[in-house]
C-alpha cells in the first residue's frame, strides 16, 4: 500500500513513524454489530424490499463483471410474476410492498406511518406472514423474477410512492383477495400485470368503494374464473375498470353490490361482448346517474345482466346510448319496467336486431320514459305481446318509429286503455 | 482481506437482510477508520462514537453504495463527516488517555511514546481538516497516493501538494529536541 517516497532521515518522517498504531477498542467489532442488528431488525418491510431490490442490482453488477445495467432498467422478463400461486406468496407480496402488518419501529418516513395507521384493520382472520416468511421470500428465486420485471417494479414504485395506494394495499380485503392462488395465475401474464399497473395510475385502489368490490366474494369467484384472466386482458374492460364514471359509480352501494354479484361477474367473464358493452362510452357516461346506480340495486334486473341476450343487447351501439338518456335511465328506475328485465319474452324482443334499432329512436327513450308507459310494460298481456314476433316486428317498423316521434301519439300510447288495447290487437 | 467484489458480495447479503455479512467489512476498516477519527478528533471516546456511528449509518444506506467505486472510499467519506460533525457538536480538544490502546511501544518506552502521540496529536490540531486528512491517511492510514485520492475525489497531484504544505507546517513542530 505505502510508497517509500520520503527520505527515512527525514526528522519529520522518522518522528510520524515513531508513533505507534492505534487499534480500537477490543469491543468495538460486537459493538458495531450489535448496532447494526438492531438497525437491520428496525427496517420496515417495505424498506427491506427496496433493500433486497438495490441487492440484485449489485448481484447483477457481479454477474456482469461490473457493468451496471439494471439502472437503465433493460432487464426484461417474458413474465411479469412466475411460480407466484404459492401459498400466500401474493399476501407477501402486498407486505413486502407496504410493510403490513408493521415490523420494526417503522420510522421510515410517510408509508411507515401510514402502515402504523393500518394496525386497527388487522382482524383475527387476516392472512398471517411472519418476518421469517417475508426474509424468505426476498431471498427466492420468484422475488429476484418479480424485480427484475420493469412492469411489476413500476407497479410497486407506483405503490409506495402513494400514501393512498400504499394504504390501500394495507387494507386487510385487498390483501386476503391478492392472496388467492387464482390471482397468482391470472398475473403470471405480463397483460395482467400491465393492467394492475393501469389500474394503479388509476388510483383506482385508492377508493375505498372499488377496494370494497374488489376484495368482494363475487369479484374473488370472478378472478378465480378462467375466463377472468382473458376478460383482464380485454381493453375495453380494461377502460371500463379504468373509467372515472365507474369509480363514482362504485361509490354508490347498490352498484358496488351488484358488480361484485357472481352471477354478474361469471357473466362479464364468460359473455363475448359484456366487457365491450361496459366500456361503451355512453353506458360509462350513464354509470354516473344516480337512477342507473340505483338499478343496479335491484335484484332482478342484476340478474337479467346475467342473461347472455343482456351482453347481446349492451352491445348494441344504439341501446348502450339509450342508456345515455336522462330520460330512460329515469324510467329504469320504475319498478315495473325493472321487473320486465326478468321477463324472457321482453329480454328476447329486446335483443331482436329490430326492435335493437327503435332503441336509437329519441322519441321511444322518451316514451319509455314516461310513467305510465312503464307500469304498462308490467301489464302481462305487453309481455306475452313481446313473445310474438309480429309485435317485434312492428316495433322495427320505421313507419312506427316515425309514428313514435309525434309527442301525441307517444303519449297517446302511454295511456294504459290504448295501449292495451293495441296490445290485444297486435296479440291477436 | 477482502477483495472489491467479495465487499460488493457482502454488501448485496446486507441488503437482503444478512446483518452478519457486515462483519467482515467491520473486521476489514474499522481499525483504519478508527485511526482516521482519533487523528482528526484528538479524543479517544469521540474516535470510538464517530466509527461506531460511521459503519452504523453506512449499514442504513448500503443502497445508495455505488458498486463501481470502492467501498473504503464510500464509507471513509462517511466516517469523516461523523467525525466532522462530532467535533462541530463536543468538546474541543483532549489529549490522548493512557488507557488507548497502541500495538506496543518498539524502541522507545510507553511514556515516551504516550509523549510523542500526544505531540504529533496536538501538532495535527494546528493543521486545517484538509492538511490533517492527508497526513493521517497517508501517515497513519497507510494509504498510497492513489488510494487517498480516489478516497477524497481529487487528484493524485493535489494530494501530494496538500501533503507537502501539511509537512511544511508539521515539521517545525515536531522537530527533534525541539518544542515540548
Amino acid at each position: 500500500m505505502t510508497e517509500p517516497d520520503f527520505d527515512p532521515e527525514d526528522d519529520l518522517e522518522r518522528r510520524l513513524a515513531q508513533v505507534a498504531p492505534v487499534h480500537p477498542p477490543r469491543d468495538m467489532t460486537a459493538a458495531i454489530m450489535a448496532r447494526v442488528t438492531e438497525t437491520e431488525q428496525g427496517f420496515s418491510t417495505w424498506r427491506r424490499w427496496r433493500r433486497a431490490a438495490y441487492a440484485l442490482r449489485l448481484t447483477n453488477f457481479l454477474r456482469r463483471g461490473g457493468v451496471d445495467t439494471a439502472q437503465g432498467g433493460s432487464i426484461v422478463a417474458k413474465k411479469a410474476i412466475l411460480a407466484f400461486a404459492g401459498v400466500g406468496a401474493a399476501a407477501i407480496l402486498v407486505f413486502v410492498i407496504t410493510g403490513y402488518p408493521p415490523t420494526g419501529s417503522g420510522s421510515e418516513g410517510a408509508i411507515g406511518a401510514a402502515k402504523r395507521d393500518q394496525t386497527s384493520q388487522v382482524g383475527a382472520a387476516d392472512v398471517k406472514v411472519t418476518d421469517a416468511q417475508v426474509q424468505q421470500f426476498i431471498q427466492s428465486d420468484t422475488f429476484d423474477k418479480l424485480m427484475k420485471d420493469p412492469t411489476t417494479r413500476a407497479f410497486l414504485a407506483q405503490v409506495a410512492s402513494s400514501q393512498s395506494l400504499s394504504q390501500s394495499f394495507s387494507n386487510t380485503a385487498t390483501a386476503t383477495v391478492l392472496s388467492n392462488p387464482a390471482l397468482g395465475t391470472v398475473l403470471s401474464s405480463p397483460a395482467q400485470a400491465q393492467l394492475f399497473a393501469n389500474l394503479a395510475n388509476a388510483q383506482l385502489f385508492s377508493n375505498p368503494a372499488f377496494v370494497q368490490t374488489f376484495s368482494s366474494q363475487g369479484f374473488t369467484q370472478l378472478f378465480a374464473h378462467l375466463s377472468y384472466a382473458q376478460l383482464f386482458s380485454n381493453t375495453a374492460f380494461a377502460q371500463f375498470m379504468s373509467n372515472p364514471a365507474l369509480t363514482t359509480a362504485l361509490s354508490n352501494p347498490a352498484f358496488s353490490q351488484a358488480l361484485s354479484n357472481p352471477a354478474f361477474a361469471q357473466h362479464l367473464a364468460t359473455t363475448n361482448g359484456a366487457a365491450s358493452a361496459l366500456s361503451n362510452p355512453a353506458f360509462s357516461q350513464a354509470l354516473s346517474n344516480p337512477a342507473l346506480q340505483q338499478l343496479f340495486g335491484n335484484s332482478q334486473f342484476v340478474a337479467a345482466l346475467s342473461n347472455p341476450a343482456y351482453a347481446q343487447l349492451f352491445s348494441n351501439p344504439a341501446f348502450a346510448q339509450l342508456f345515455g338518456t336522462q330520460a330512460f335511465t329515469a324510467a329504469l328506475t320504475n319498478p315495473s319496467f325493472a321487473q320486465l328485465f326478468s321477463n324472457q319474452s321482453f329480454m328476447a324482443a329486446l335483443t331482436n336486431g329490430a326492435s335493437a334499432q327503435l332503441f336509437s329512436n329519441t322519441a321511444f327513450a322518451t316514451l319509455l320514459s314516461q310513467p305510465a308507459f312503464a307500469t304498462a310494460f308490467g301489464n302481462l298481456a305487453l309481455s306475452q305481446a313481446f313473445s310474438n314476433p309480429a309485435f317485434a316486428q312492428a316495433l322495427s317498423n320505421p313507419a312506427l318509429s316515425q309514428a313514435l316521434s309525434n309527442q301525441a301519439f307517444a303519449q297517446a300510447l302511454s295511456q294504459q286503455s290504448m295501449l292495451a288495447t293495441a296490445l290485444s290487437q297486435s296479440h291477436q | 482481506m477482502l477483495e472489491p467484489h467479495d465487499e460488493i458480495a457482502c454488501v448485496a447479503r446486507c441488503l437482503k437482510g444478512d446483518a452478519s455479512a457486515f462483519e467482515p467489512l467491520v473486521t476489514q476498516y474499522q481499525r483504519v477508520l478508527y485511526t482516521v477519527a482519533l487523528r482528526l478528533l484528538g479524543n479517544a471516546e469521540d474516535a470510538r462514537d464517530a466509527t461506531q456511528n460511521a459503519f452504523v449509518r453506512a449499514y442504513q444506506r448500503l443502497e445508495t453504495f455505488d458498486p463501481s467505486r470502492r467501498f473504503f472510499s464510500w464509507i471513509y467519506r462517511i466516517a469523516v463527516n461523523e467525525s466532522l460533525n462530532l467535533r462541530r457538536a463536543q468538546r474541543p480538544y483532549d489529549p490522548l488517555p493512557d488507557t488507548l490502546e497502541t500495538a506496543g511501544g518498539g524502541a522507545i518506552d510507553a511514556v515516551e511514546a504516550r509523549e510523542l502521540s500526544e505531540r504529533v496529536q496536538a501538532a495535527l490540531m494546528t493543521l486545517s481538516t484538509e492538511h490533517r486528512e492527508v497526513v493521517v491517511m497517508r501517515h497513519f492510514a497507510d494509504l498510497s497516493y492513489e488510494e487517498i485520492a480516489e478516497t477524497l475525489e481529487i487528484p493524485e497531484k493535489t494530494v501530494k501538494s496538500r501533503l507537502f504544505s501539511a509537512r511544511q507546517r508539521l515539521a517545525p513542530l515536531l522537530a527533534t529536541g525541539d518544542s515540548r
